[in-house]
Order: structure tokens, then sequence, then C-alpha cells
């Protein structure tokens, strides 16, 4: 069969998109909406494959589409009712084209297979006679995807009056087929690229035009007005209607539902939402694995339903809105809900979580366990779901595009699944820094704040060579972008540097430049191949004077720099590696000049107090602190005790340094004399935990808070 | 005949397929890479796409031009992917007989061999031959 490739992609681009408008329109047929319509569509639809196929000499897909189109005409002459025997008819018709197309496009033939089945089947139908006997489950058919091979039904039934209230989807507003254009999506990569360059080219004419010429001042002018135009409306063919990637869905519910003998109404609500292509494509099988969790688990039976008082028809909704230039979908279902209980009972079973570690997670915490690898709720496993792979897949999917997914459930009332996702991922918003001579863009999502290091440096503690920063009381590991990168020039002068703070994976440290610039949306363009390794980068982009930046990657400069907590550098840097862990001890002064020591990782901040704000109650002090109340203990005896002075800081005028610690009836503060340093112990005597460490030759008391206080995570 | 596009580095003589040649493009400022091999020399805009240079000499063994900013970039085809060599001159195209290519000779420098697929004699000299895949092996084994 010699077929014309060009007039073959078109043929199979324009067929499956009909076929998937055919998915929807069939299953809005059977939830009873005006049939005069959707029925022309269809059948427009089946026409054009059959005559195209006709013509390009696909025999068997034209006799097929052929029959399908019979029956169709008496649907549209009145003469023969939607039921459901020809709705699932017509789908398994949809699920038969598909399969030859995709034999058509990869072996230039339609296969060997006649669906006879499927022709009888249909043929009964359009002679209005009962599905001939012949036709059981048992008959295989081997190329029509599971979803279609549900066993078809007995005698054509009339359905059940349809549902009077319509689906807020409409089907009106569907772009006449005049008003666009099929284009390759390689074509607009590279009108994008174009664009670039425009905006460059112009941003230099702007520079030269600052000249006295009047006309050119205007004539570039113009053209600047004209390119910033044109760069956002290509930018704009880059988005598509979210819509694309939900037309499955109709589809998927229907077959799930009548698979697992549930029934559900989809609502879809913000179709036209846009976001990037690459994203759109990126979130459909995360969502698929949501709705079907939704269908299997999440709504109850018909009996059930209707036995607590509900609606025995379960509503399902899809849901998408732009929110803070992000794009959020939601997937609810009105069924069971989860209880949160169950699912730490489960995560304690599997040995995700200890017992202890339960407990103290709020209902929120623990319905966002589901997300725990192997970790499934259901308690029998469908074909459809309960294996425990998919939420830990879900997750990670939606990481992996720059999102986020939450779960919200009341028991009894139903379960919302919500995924925040960026717009796109091709233009960024970045801060640009410098270092040494080279620039480099930092995205704004790792981006938490800015810091200026005070000239006294007091804020900055050394320990071997390792710099920490004593933010607002929290120690933050600095790491200095030079080093990293292994850029030389002279070392880094902290008193000259900002210090960037990023966030990675849960850790938060400190990046060191030497200068700060704006931030500026940049156009992420990926390294080659060759330089794929280097993952400190996340890519490259082009920056307003046409000069290439690189763009740092937080986690993996974390990584690089041995601050990741989850992958601690190799080698090395074995002597710096447990900072921040216990191997790192807070030095302090206790009441009367003691010299006295303390694991870090037991110390959730550092505090000054102004003595001021300390209020008394019935059996102590206590201050106001971050919407809580903070009680303040003294060390006395190589322990934490209540004070019970009361009145010891009524003549203090000086700010009163306190560490606090988190314990599990609130924060506590520790009244210190004075806080020293922070080093690496290296020699411990006795246990680890607690006993007498050196420290310059000097040996102190390590006292441990956690078996006195009842530390929460004491890590 | 084959097309050969040729260029020199130090007293050396390349030869590539004109086929697997986009361009040629003066020297043009660079961003450098930190952490990337040495033989990286920086990443290019060549208009709107992110070319990374390659610098020849430096894979060849030899001390750095003096000329740094006569350098010229050849864009070659590699992978899906153009990479930029970054040369000391360019020659010219010759029509050659693919019958006049020899196997490199044993005794080649094991660098120059990994390199060069074929040689041939012509009346200027020994010309190495390269191939689209040589540039990746020159990019993955220095």
């Amino acid at each position: 069969m010699e077929l014309d490739p060009d007039i073959l992609s078109e043929f199979l681009a324009e067929s499956r998109e009909g076929l998937e408008q055919m998915d929807v329109d069939l299953v809005a047929l059977e939830n009873g909406e005006d049939p005069g319509p959707i029925i022309q569509r269809i059948f427009r639809c089946i026409h054009t494959i059959k005559g195209t196929s006709g013509f390009m000499g696909l025999d068997k897909l034209e006799r097929l589409t052929h029959i399908g189109e019979n029956v169709l005409a008496k649907v549209r002459a009145g003469e023969m009712a939607v039921t459901e025997s020809v709705v699932s008819a017509q789908l398994q018709l949809v699920d038969a084209v598909r399969t030859i197309l995709d034999r058509v496009e990869s072996e230039h033939s339609e296969g060997d297979d006649d669906y006879e089945v499927l022709r009888l089947r249909l043929e009964a139908i359009a002679n209005g006679e009962a599905e001939p006997a012949a036709v059981s489950a048992s008959e295989p058919e081997p190329e029509a995807p599971a979803a279609a091979t549900e066993a078809p039904k007995p005698a054509p039934s009339p359905r059940p009056a349809p549902t009077p209230e319509k689906s807020p989807e409409s089907s009106t507003e569907h772009r006449t087929s005049e008003a666009t254009v099929r284009v390759d999506v390689g074509l607009l990569d590279r009108l994008m690229n174009l664009v670039g360059e425009l905006v460059l080219a112009r941003n230099q004419l702007l520079q030269l035009s600052n000249s006295s010429d009047r006309d050119l001042g205007q004539a570039t002018q113009r053209l600047n007005l004209v390119t910033g135009e044109l760069q956002e409306e290509v930018m704009r063919t880059r988005l598509q209607p979210i819509r694309h990637s939900w037309k499955q869905f109709p589809r998927v519910v229907r077959d799930l539902t009548h698979a697992v003998g549930k029934r559900a109404r989809l609502v879809l609500d913000g179709e036209a939402t846009e976001l990037d292509r690459t994203l759109i494509e990126a979130i459909k099988d995360p969502l698929t694995h949501l709705i079907r969790n939704a269908v299997d688990h999440g709504l109850e039976t018909p009996e059930d339903r209707a036995a607590t008082g509900k609606d025995p028809e379960g509503t399902l909704v899809l849901r998408a809105y732009h929110e803070g230039g992000q794009v959020t979908i939601e997937v609810s279902d009105d069924g069971r809900g989860i209880a949160a209980e169950r699912v730490k009972e489960k995560a304690v079973a599997q040995g995700a979580i200890s017992a202890e570690e339960a407990e103290k997670l709020s209902p929120r915490e623990a319905l966002n366990l589901i997300f725990i690898p192997a970790l499934s709720t259901a308690d029998k496993v469908s074909s459809i779901s309960g294996r425990g792979v998919g939420m830990d897949v879900v997750r990670s999917n939606i990481e992996k595009i720059g999102g986020a997914v939450e779960i919200t459930s009341t028991p009894g009332k139903g379960t919302t699944c919500r995924i925040r996702i960026p717009l796109t991922l091709a233009i960024v918003p970045a801060l640009i820094v410098t270092c040494g001579a080279e620039r480099f863009a930092i995205p704004q999502v790792s981006l938490l704040e800015l810091v200026r290091v005070d000239d006294s440096h007091k804020d900055v503690d050394e320990i071997e060579g390792v710099m920490f920063y004593r933010l607002r009381g929290r120690l933050l590991p600095l790491v200095s972008l030079k080093d990293t990168l292994e850029i030389e020039g002279p070392g880094v002068d902290l008193a000259r540097s900002r210090v960037v703070v990023l966030q990675s994976n849960n850790q938060s440290f400190g990046l060191i430049v030497d200068e700060v610039h704006d931030t500026e949306e940049i156009v992420v363009k990926p390294l080659g191949a060759k330089l794929r390794g280097l993952d400190a980068f996340a890519g490259a982009t082009i920056m307003g004077d046409g000069s290439v930046a690189l763009i740092l990657d937080a986690p993996g400069l974390a990584q690089r720099a041995g601050v990741s907590s989850r992958h601690p550098h190799a080698e090395a840097r074995t002597d710096s590696e447990d900072i921040g862990d216990h191997n790192a001890v807070l030095h302090f002064e206790a009441d009367g000049g003691l010299a006295m020591s303390v694991a870090l990782g037991q110390v959730a901040r550092l505090e000054e107090i102004n003595p001021k704000v300390i209020e008394r109650v019935r059996n102590g002090l206590v201050v106001q602190y971050r919407d809580s109340v903070l009680r303040l203990m003294e060390l006395s005896g190589g322990a934490p005790n209540e004070i019970r002075d009361l009145t010891r800081f009524d003549a203090v005028e000086e700010p009163i340094p306190v560490l606090v610690c988190d314990t599990d009836t609130g924060p506590i503060g520790l009244v210190v004399e004075k806080i020293v340093d922070i080093t690496l112990a290296h020699q411990f005597s006795g246990d680890a935990q607690t006993g007498l460490i050196r420290v310059d030759g000097n040996v102190v008391e390590l006292i441990d808070l956690g078996a006195t206080l009842g530390l929460r995570s004491a890590a | 005949m084959n097309h050969i596009f040729t260029f020199h580095v130090g007293n050396l003589s390349f030869g590539i397929d004109i086929l697997c040649v986009q361009e040629i493009v003066r020297y043009q400022p660079m961003t450098r890479v930190p952490l990337a091999h040495s033989i990286v020399r920086g990443l290019i805009n060549l208009r709107g796409q992110i070319v990374m240079a390659l610098d020849m000499r430096k894979g060849l063994g030899l001390p750095p031009s003096e000329h740094e900013d006569q350098m010229i970039n050849v864009m070659v085809y590699d992978e899906g992917e153009t990479v930029s060599l970054l040369v000391d001159g360019i020659g010219d195209v010759l029509a050659l007989d693919p019958d006049r290519f020899e196997s490199t000779p044993a005794t080649l420098r094991s660098g120059l061999k990994g390199l060069a697929r074929s040689v041939c004699q012509t009346d200027d000299g020994l010309l190495l031959l390269l191939d689209a895949q040589s540039v990746s092996r020159f990019a993955n084994t220095n």
C-alpha cells in the first residue's frame, strides 16, 4: 500500500482528534444531553473517516465505519433510541478505529483482525434485532483496549429516564474549524527563538538610538512596542487550554464506573484554563490516576450511598483555575472520604512511620502520608487500584515539573486532591547574581530571602572552614558559590558579599555571591547532552545583552557543597559532614559563668529576649513568642528547672540570650548567661549524647535536654 | 567525490565532511562553564541557540593560542545538537576521492588516533579526516 506520508499523517491526526471528541460526545449522549447537535458531530466524524479511508484504500476501516454510520443514521432520524448498548457499541467502534489507525501508522497496513464480532453487533443494532446470542463475554477481541472488553450488555434496554439537569460542561464552545490552523510544534519553538533574538536586537537598537536623531528614536520606540507584543503573543501560542488533557476523562469515568458497578457524574470546570503544552502532557497521567482512585476508592456503591442518604449517583469534579501565577487543578469526589486515623494505622502497620511519630501528626499531615511509597489504604486490591503504587508516583511526577500536591478529606463527605503547578516551565522568574566575572540566574522558586552580612560578622560562625550564619537565631549553613563552582579569583570577602537564602529538599542554606542584581523573566534552555551531568546547573539562558548565563540548581548545589542531608557528599568532606547534626555542639555560659554545651540538634532557635516583655504567671515566667507562650527555664544543677526567683529580671536592661527548644508541651526558653560558639565536638567521653567533651583544650559538660524536656523531634 | 571542509589547529590539518558542518562563525564572547571539562571553553549564543564550544588546542594538548580572538568556530552537527570546534584557522573545501582515504597510522599519538577516522595525503601534506562521531568521542574521552 503506497500512501502519501503527508496525506496520511494529516488523516491520522484529524481522525484521532475526531475520535477523541467522539469519546466525549458519546458519553454526553448517554448522560441525556440534547442529542441533536451531538449526533450531528459524531455522524460527521465517522462519515469523514469513512470517506477518507475509502479514498485511501483502507477497506476494513471503511467497512467498519460504514456499519457504525448506519446505526448513527437511524439514531439521527429518530428511528432508534440512544440506549446503553448503542453507546457501548459505538465506543467499541472508536477503539477499533483507533487500533486500525495505529496499525496503519506503524505498519502501513490495517492488520489481520477483521472485527467480525463488532461488525455483527453493530449490524444487529442497525437492524433493530436483539444482539446475537453468540456474542458472549468469552469471545476474545484481541485488539481492543482493556476498557472496551467489558461484557456486552444483554438485550438493549432503554436507559432509565435521562437525568434532567445538564452538566455544566457546555458542548457549544467548540471552536469552528475555520478559525484554527494546525501548526507544527517545532515551528512554534523556532518562532520563540527568533522572537528572543528580535528582542535582543531591539535592546541593542534602543541603546544606540539614545542619540539626538528624533526620527530614529520614534521608529525604535514603535519597534519596541511591536516587539513586546509579538513576544507576548508568541509565548501564548505555547499555551493550550487544559481541555486537551481532559478529553479522555468522561470516557475513563464511564468505563470505570461500569466496571466496578458504581454510578458517577463527572463535572468539568475551567476547561479553558491555559497552560504550557508540555505541562498539559505531564499532568495527564497523574490526573488519570487520581480519577481512577476517586472512582475506585472514593465513591461508594449506589446502595451504600442511598443508605447514607446521598444521591446514588456520585459526583466527581475536575476543576482548574489560575491562582497567583500558578495553575491549580482539583480532583474532588463526594464519596466516603479518608479517615486520617486509618492512614496512620496503615502507615504504622507497614512500618513507614513509628507509632510515636504517628501520634504527633495533625490530621492533615496524616492524610498526606498516603504519598509515602507502597502505602495503600484500600482494603482489597482491585484491578484498578489498591496496589500501593501510585500516589507516590503522582507526587514525584508533579514535583518533577515544579509543582506540589496535597490532599484534604472529610470522612463521609468526600476527598479533594489539589495540584499546583507553574504556568510554564519555559519562562521562569529568576534572580540574577554575579560571582567573579560570571553571571548566574537563580530560579525564584528556590529562593527564600536575601541577607546582607553585617560588617562586624557577628552573625557568622566558622567551624573548621564551614561557615554558619545566625539568621534570626536559626543556624544557616553558608555555601560559597565561588568555592563550590571552583571559580578562580580572590577568596570570599564576606563584608562585600551578599547571602542568598535558598531552599532545597526542605533544607535551606545561604549561598554567598558577589553581587545581587534584578529579577528577570528568563527563558530556560536545556544544556547540551555533554553538559547534562553537571548537576549544579539546571540549564542556561540568554540575557538581555545576548550573552549566555547559567541557571543554578539549588538541590544540585546543596549536594555539591555537602549541605544536603539526604545525600551527604561522598568524600573529602567527612569532617564537616555532620554539621547541623548531633556532632555540632553549641557552647554557652550558664548561670554563674559555668561553661556548658548542648548538642545543636536539640536547640530549635537562638533568641534574645527583651526583659521588659517577660510576664509573670503563677508558677513561672513566660514570654509571648510567635503566637504561643514561651516558658522560661534556668539551668541549675546541670538540668533545666522552673525559675523560682520571679523578680530575677526586674533590674535587667540588656536583652537576655535564650535557647529555644520545642517540646511536646510547647516551646521552652532556656535562659543562659552568654552564647559562646558552635563547634564540632571531636571527643566525647562517655556516650555520645551526654558527658564531657573537650573544647580548645578545656573540658566542658555536655547536657542532654532531650531526656529532661521531652524534646519534639530531638534529631 | 567527497567534499571535505578543512581547517587547522597548530600545525595539524583536519578535514570533515562538508555535510557535517552547519556554519563557520568568527570568535564569539563565551560564558565559561564552571566544573565542566577543561576542553569545554564555554557557551555561545548562536542566534538564540546555546552552543557548547570545544577547545581543539586544549584537546590536542597544545598551548593556548596567542591570538585567541582570531580563533574560529566551526559549528558541526553532533547527535542532534550543534557543537562548536574552536580552531586556529580554516582552509578550503576539497573534492576528494574516497579511494584516497587511508586508515590512520598505528603510530599516531593516541589522542589523535581517537579523533581521526582516516587520513588522506594531499599536495599540502597529510589531512586528518574527522567524522560526526569524532566530535562526540573527542568530547567524551578527553
